[in-house]
């Protein structure tokens, strides 16, 4: 009888501690910031990494799970990028966050795509997405996107509360938007610059800000740069006349050292989402960041 | 006659009618047009085969050639929303060597059956600790830990039957699983068979961003043996790539009142997406005699190419013995393959 007690107990505690804000989980820093800033203090935001981890190498952890089975609504990259999360939603038992329920949040979904493969793929392409190139919210313009999507969804599960998260929606879509022709006059000198990256992770970014990457230091996506291929991009980066190195804090930095030094060019360490490095806590201190390293490290 | 005739000339006319060549991309664009948000809300380009992998693993042993060992041929998909079948058909090698065809595992999974609880059914690997429930390509090392193949089964535990899981709403993982299953009958000591039963309990807890704290509570059990397992594995995130997870467990059998224990631990350090390098201690009581206790260190160095493709070398030095073994394993995979979280 006490044991029944006991899980009668856990039971209740447990459900009266899901009322209160909406709980939004998401799978990255970036989302969990932008859905904050809309949402604001009615819902309660996590997300299942930090802004440091390499987002091709998380691991689906249990205490994951547990987060996704309160959440009101579950927003994903989606494209294959944080496929972790298929086997955490199966085991959430979350019937409010499954595919095609007002709670769950493809940010993906509306995004227009860069470098949709072709025909057929294999592993002799390396690690290819099958959707596109997943890392869209390097270009800010997708940040006003996902913020539609999450806005949807806040809508959706919480009508009431329609006209607040409207107003927080379009003064956060304002504020980007002066971001971006603050960034954009910023960069202005700088268009047209060919780059190199380590990763095949700025295209969007690349494009929005009028980079032209010629080339990365990884051979193929996730495969890592043989000495061959590094003596190659060096020569590349003389020939071409390639102006700068973009890599991530997790990416292989020495071989982008050897490169950049080899080469006689910069290489700037930018972070590739919120909370990723020193100074970088939301999603537009991404682009601050990544402007202020250009312009100050980048010679025109 | 005529309205026979007339019958079949009409519906040869609509078929060739309706057989003109069809524009592919024009059908598509129809039938987004029709169902717009269904499509969208796709998570995958509209196409409806399921999932389709192989997984081989070639393994060379001391003094013995590299061959083949196993082989899995993969197929999953959704059958109904939150329904999913997972069947894994197996080639390995028997007592003598030769390859045989086997079905390792094929079961349906209700994630989310009623509030909170699902269930699996079919043929399963038993979801006793941490290992056991896994598929070989998924573990850290080349073979199994010895108190598991000693006393749950050489090739792993599995039943055929049905298992029950409970998530409880609470701010932290905590999962309770049943299962009634039937083995293989057999007369050998401390092998289970007919019909057993399963229990697991387990919980896990984010202790930061940056590490996680796991544990179990596991138990199997016939009408001659009873098998219970504890498990705790706390795992580290030092860096964005790097991993270290330290993982324990400890069982305790009990058959014909014959009782015995045995455990292992394993610490394994994931420098980078690439490459990663383990210790694993083992000790395990002998069901068959007593005071008869083997102990086992074993390292192993793993180079990962891809999430399913790794080349791997192993070495173990059996502290009784004396002696030694080394093996060389390569698994690869093609196409899509997934696990349940575990």
């Amino acid at each position: 009888m006490r044991l029944i007690n006991l899980f009668l107990g856990i039971l209740f505690v447990s459900s009266t501690l899901q009322a209160g804000p909406l709980q939004v989980v998401t799978s990255t820093m970036d989302l969990a910031n932008i859905a904050a800033s809309i949402g604001k203090d009615r819902v309660s935001v996590v997300s299942l990494t930090s802004g440091a981890q390499d987002l091709h190498q998380v691991d689906a952890r249990p205490s994951m799970v547990a987060r996704v089975h309160q959440a009101d609504i579950v927003v994903r990259i989606g494209m294959d990028l944080d496929s972790w999360m298929d086997s955490i939603m199966d085991a959430a038992k979350n019937p409010r966050a499954r595919l095609g329920k007002p709670g769950y949040v493809d940010a993906s979904l509306h995004i227009k795509k860069l470098q949709i493969p072709q025909g057929k793929i294999d592993g002799s392409m390396g690690d290819i997405h099958i959707f596109g190139n997943p890392h869209y919210w390097l270009d800010p313009e997708n940040g006003k996107v996902i913020a539609k999507s999450i806005l949807d969804a806040l809508i959706a599960i919480s009508p009431q509360e329609k006209a607040f998260f409207v107003h927080n929606y379009t003064a956060y879509v304002q504020e980007l938007d002066g971001k971006i022709i603050n960034w954009k006059s910023a960069l202005k000198p700088y268009k047209g610059m060919k780059i190199l990256t380590f990763h095949r992770g700025w295209p969007y970014f690349a494009e929005r800000f009028g980079f032209s990457v010629l080339g990365e230091i990884e051979p193929k996506p996730g495969i890592p740069p043989s000495p061959g291929h590094l003596l190659s991009l060096i020569a590349q980066v003389k020939r071409d006349r390639i102006q700068f190195i973009i890599a991530a804090p997790y990416d292989n930095l020495r071989a982008c050292e050897k490169v950049a030094k080899d080469a006689g060019i910069p290489l700037l360490v930018l972070a590739t989402s919120a909370g990723g490095m020193t100074g970088v806590v939301n999603y537009t201190d991404i682009f601050d960041y990544s402007v202020k390293q250009i312009t100050t490290k980048v010679s025109l | 006659m005529r309205i026979i005739i007339a019958f079949l000339f009409v519906c040869m006319y609509s078929v060739f009618t309706v057989a003109q060549p069809i524009n592919l991309a024009q059908l598509a664009q129809t039938r987004i047009a029709q169902s717009e948000d269904v499509y969208k809300l796709m998570r995958k380009a509209p196409w409806d085969t399921p999932d389709f992998s192989f997984i081989g693993m070639i393994q060379g042993n001391t003094g013995q050639p590299v061959r083949l060992n196993e082989a899995e041929f993969v197929v999953q998909g959704y059958l109904y929303p939150s329904v999913r079948a997972d069947v894994f058909m197996t080639l390995s090698r028997d007592e003598v060597g030769q390859l045989a065809i086997g079905i390792e595992e094929a079961f349906m999974t209700a994630t989310n059956f009623y509030d909170n609880f699902g269930f699996k059914l079919g043929t399963k690997r038993i979801e006793f600790g941490k290992i056991n429930g896994l598929h070989p390509e998924q573990w850290g090392f080349a073979t199994r830990p010895t108190v598991l193949g000693t006393f749950l089964a050489d090739d792993g535990l599995t039943g055929e039957g049905l298992s029950v899981d409970y998530l409880f709403p609470l701010p932290f993982f905590l999962q309770a699983q049943i299962g009634s299953w039937q083995a293989p009958v057999s007369d050998e000591p401390g092998i289970f068979s007919g019909a057993f039963y399963s229990a697991r309990l387990s919980t896990s807890f984010a202790l930061d961003n940056n590490s996680e704290l796991s544990s179990g509570l596991n138990g199997v059990f016939d009408n001659n043996t009873s098998v219970y397992g504890l498990d705790m594995t706390y795992v580290l995130y030092p860096g964005s790539s790097s991993r270290l997870k330290f993982l324990n467990e400890v069982l305790y059998s009990v058959s014909n009142n014959v009782k015995r224990w045995g455990a292992y631990s394993y610490l394994v350090y994931k420098f980078d997406r690439y490459w990663e390098t383990g210790l694993r201690f083992d000790m395990s009581d002998s069901l068959d005699a007593e005071n008869d206790r083997s102990k086992m260190l074993t390292g192993v160095v793993t180079h990962s190419l891809t999430e399913t493709s790794k080349f791997r070398v192993q070495s173990s030095y059996d502290l009784d013995k004396k002696s030694s073994e080394t093996i060389v394993q390569v698994i690869f995979g093609l196409g899509p393959h997934s696990h349940a979280i575990n």
